[in-house]
């Protein structure tokens, strides 16, 4: 069962090469690059005070502000601001967790390793329908990515990614506006719930991403599953991505210090 | 056939119907229609207070939610506005128990439920004014569901969830006044918030889409009230919901006239906790009960004539525990048939597994007949001494030729209040009888959470 093996992986044991240690360290770098930059743009100002209205508790942090709010809802503005959804979602939780350093990257590998492999095995019937894979696969990357920050096993891994899975959401109808970005914001809040939900039972379907009516059946018409689960855990998609390089924000370093990234 | 895309405005005009209706606008029939709406899915979720699901939804509220200020019905605890969403929603819809849209097999109440109560931390309406908002967040799901209806269910999507969200940003965008231009916005920023799929069923995912649909739609609102920006055209528009998620669909013709006939008018409520269409089935198997009851280790063969919706959507023939079971018709019949009644102890897990039940369900068998309507069912029961009986049912109980009737309601809500909240059904009841000339929410709120109640 593909989900499975997607869940198996992510909870698993894992053996990345030091390239794919480097771009996810870089991946990371970028988007609290890209949210301190942002961080008073006015559609985060809106989303962070649309969260502040909950009042919760101070978790996790708003990249490049003061505030603090839940790691669900961190996940959500520096999201926005970072136009990232994997990487908030895990900074998120592994900050409410106290998680440093190499447990951080591997959430990132995992997440990300799927969300590329995903998006290859739906293409080009996912987005020729119309639908925003920012929106839409980046739940399934933002939920193994913080499935992983809350070390859940296979079994509730393959829970969690149900419960985030039957959430991609994301229309090509909104590019242009603020909720193109909300897609990413959306998928990384939702990702640390579906995570934070199946961490304490909660339950969803055997196969979400395979079955007669699951993602690939709804989302795309053709999909090819061989895609997901080729040589997955022993060759990293990671492994052919270039790193950016782009200068720095200042405050990038600080942040990263904080997980012993810097 | 899709419309890719087309000049008729389907979201705007439906956003300035929504921000131009005023309580006074509501059909008196559509009124009560809604107040029986409302106490039939209060009393669900009250009776489904101690699902595990709400557990877990209530233990993530106190451990990382908000301020606490909405309620969650059935317990003392309260949540913020999310997990508050979340948890009613949720715990209207796990028992499969709440109301349900023929046309469009919509439960349009569970969503309006939590997003009202949800946006009590945000908005003190008054009664009137919350009767509105919860008819509304039930409407602008109907119309919708009725515009992408059948291909958008057939194709996958759990419309429940998909419409709920776009009923609950109505809703909440009304409560908040919000004027056309952002109401708009909301069910834009609604579309691109939609859950979820079909494939949850039989999982906690499947009561989680009610109830995140109302916590999406309560998000949309408050996003679009501060400026947040979306296509206004999301419904309609090339790449937008009806052209995205309905592979034939009439979201051009969508009525958004809302001061005519409601959807709401054909609302149904279940007589049983399980998927509507076991229902005409176990109306016969309860039939048959009093006939065999006390020798059904002499049943042979029962063959269930039913639609063919039955085995594509209750098709599973030895569920293993009482979730599974809500998806089975073949136990809904061989437990009516065992028990004479078919309520929530018959879907319990220890009444799943029993030696009986699983007995008389071997013996069971469906047999599609497209000649039969969703509300019909026939049973032929073989006896081994050759005997044969039969029962035929041609509207089920609940259905819109044979609506429960307010007295079948009530006693309904009281199987599943009094357990949770005993003695409160009746101060239910009231409350909302009573909501449309209420000053505030303060006695709906109190008659769903324990403690002292106003008196009736």
């Amino acid at each position: 069962m593909l989900s499975d093996a997607v869940a198996d992986f992510a909870a698993g044991p894992l053996t990345p090469s030091q390239k794919a240690c480097d771009v996810a360290r870089a991946m990371i770098a970028a988007a609290i690059d890209r949210a301190i930059a942002h961080s008073n743009s006015r559609p985060v100002a809106i989303a962070l005070e649309t969260v502040l209205t909950l009042e919760t508790p101070p978790e996790a942090s708003i990249f490049g502000r003061n505030e603090r709010v839940s790691a669900q809802w961190a996940a959500f503005v520096n999201a926005l601001a970072g136009q990232a959804a994997i990487v908030p979602a895990v900074l998120a939780l592994a900050e409410t967790a106290g998680l440093r350093n190499t447990r951080l990257i591997e959430a990132v590998i995992v997440g990300t390793e799927i969300d590329l492999r995903l998006t290859e095995s739906v293409a080009p019937d996912h987005t020729d329908r119309g639908w925003d894979p920012a929106g839409t696969i980046a739940h399934v990357g933002a939920v193994l990515g913080a499935g992983r920050v809350l070390g859940l096993d296979a079994a509730r891994m393959r829970h969690a990614l149900g419960i985030a899975a039957t959430q991609s959401a994301g229309l090509w109808a909104a590019f242009g506006t603020m909720t193109q970005t909300y897609h990413l914001a959306k998928a990384a809040a939702d990702g640390v719930e579906a995570a934070l939900l199946a961490h304490a039972g909660f339950t969803g379907p055997a196969a979400p991403i395979e079955g007669r009516r699951g993602f690939a059946a709804l989302l795309a018409g053709r999909f090819r599953p061989e895609v997901v689960t080729d040589r997955l855990g022993t060759v990293f998609k990671l492994d052919q991505t270039a790193i950016e390089s782009f200068p720095e924000h200042p405050g990038v370093r600080d942040v990263l210090a904080r997980y012993a990234l810097a | 056939m899709s419309t890719a895309s087309t000049s008729h405005a389907v979201t705007r005009g439906l956003a300035a119907a929504i921000a131009a209706f005023r309580p006074d606008d509501l059909q008196p029939r559509v009124v009560h229609e809604a107040k029986r709406s409302l106490f039939n899915v209060l009393a669900v979720a009250i009776g489904a207070t101690r699902h595990e699901g709400v557990e877990i939804i209530a233990g993530l509220a106190s451990r990382h939610g908000g301020r606490s200020v909405v309620p969650i019905v059935g317990r003392s605890q309260r949540a913020d506005a999310h997990y508050g969403a979340l948890a009613n929603g949720f715990a209207a819809h796990v028992d499969d128990y709440d109301d349900t849209h023929l046309a469009t097999v919509i439960h349009p109440s569970a969503a309006a439920m939590a997003t009202l109560l949800g946006m009590l931390a945000y908005t003190r309406p008054d009664g009137a004014r919350a009767l509105t908002a919860f008819a509304l967040g039930c409407e602008v799901q109907l119309r919708i569901g009725v515009a992408i209806s059948p291909a958008h269910y057939d194709d996958g999507w759990h419309i429940t969830g998909t419409c709920g969200v776009f009923g609950a940003a109505a809703a909440a965008a009304w409560l908040l006044e919000l004027d056309a231009e952002r109401t708009t916005q909301a069910l834009g920023i609604a579309a691109s918030s939609l859950l979820g799929h079909r494939e949850g069923f039989g999982s906690m995912v499947k009561a989680f889409h009610a109830g995140k649909a109302a916590a999406n739609g309560i998000l949309a609102a408050l996003l679009a009230q501060r400026g947040f920006t979306a296509p206004p055209d999301a419904l309609e528009g090339r790449h937008g919901f009806a052209d995205v998620t309905s592979h034939a669909h009439r979201i051009a013709e969508l009525d958004l006239d809302l001061h005519g006939d409601f959807e709401l008018l054909r609302n149904t409520y279940k007589p049983y906790p399980c998927g509507i269409v076991a229902h005409p089935a176990i109306d016969a198997a309860l039939g048959l009960s009093s006939r065999v009851r006390d020798r059904t280790h002499l049943i042979e063969r029962i063959v269930v004539r039913c639609h063919p919706l039955v085995p594509e959507l209750m098709g599973n023939p030895d569920p293993h525990d009482g979730l599974q079971a809500r998806f089975s018709a073949i136990h809904g019949v061989a437990a009516g048939i065992c028990d004479g009644t078919v309520g929530l102890t018959q879907f319990a897990d220890e009444r799943v597994t029993r030696d009986d039940v699983r007995t008389l369900r071997a013996k069971t068998e469906l047999a599609p007949d497209a000649g039969l309507r969703r509300d019909e069912a026939r049973i032929e029961l073989l006896l081994r001494d050759g005997t044969k009986l039969e029962e035929h049912v041609s509207h089920a109980r609940g259905s819109l030729e044979r609506p429960l009737t307010d007295k079948e309601l009530f006693a309904k809500a009281e199987a599943l209040v009094e357990p949770i909240l005993p003695g409160r059904t009746p101060a239910l009841r009231e409350a909302v009888a009573r909501l449309a000339d209420a000053p505030d929410t303060d006695a709906l709120v109190a008659a769903v959470v324990p403690g002292a109640t106003h008196a009736q």
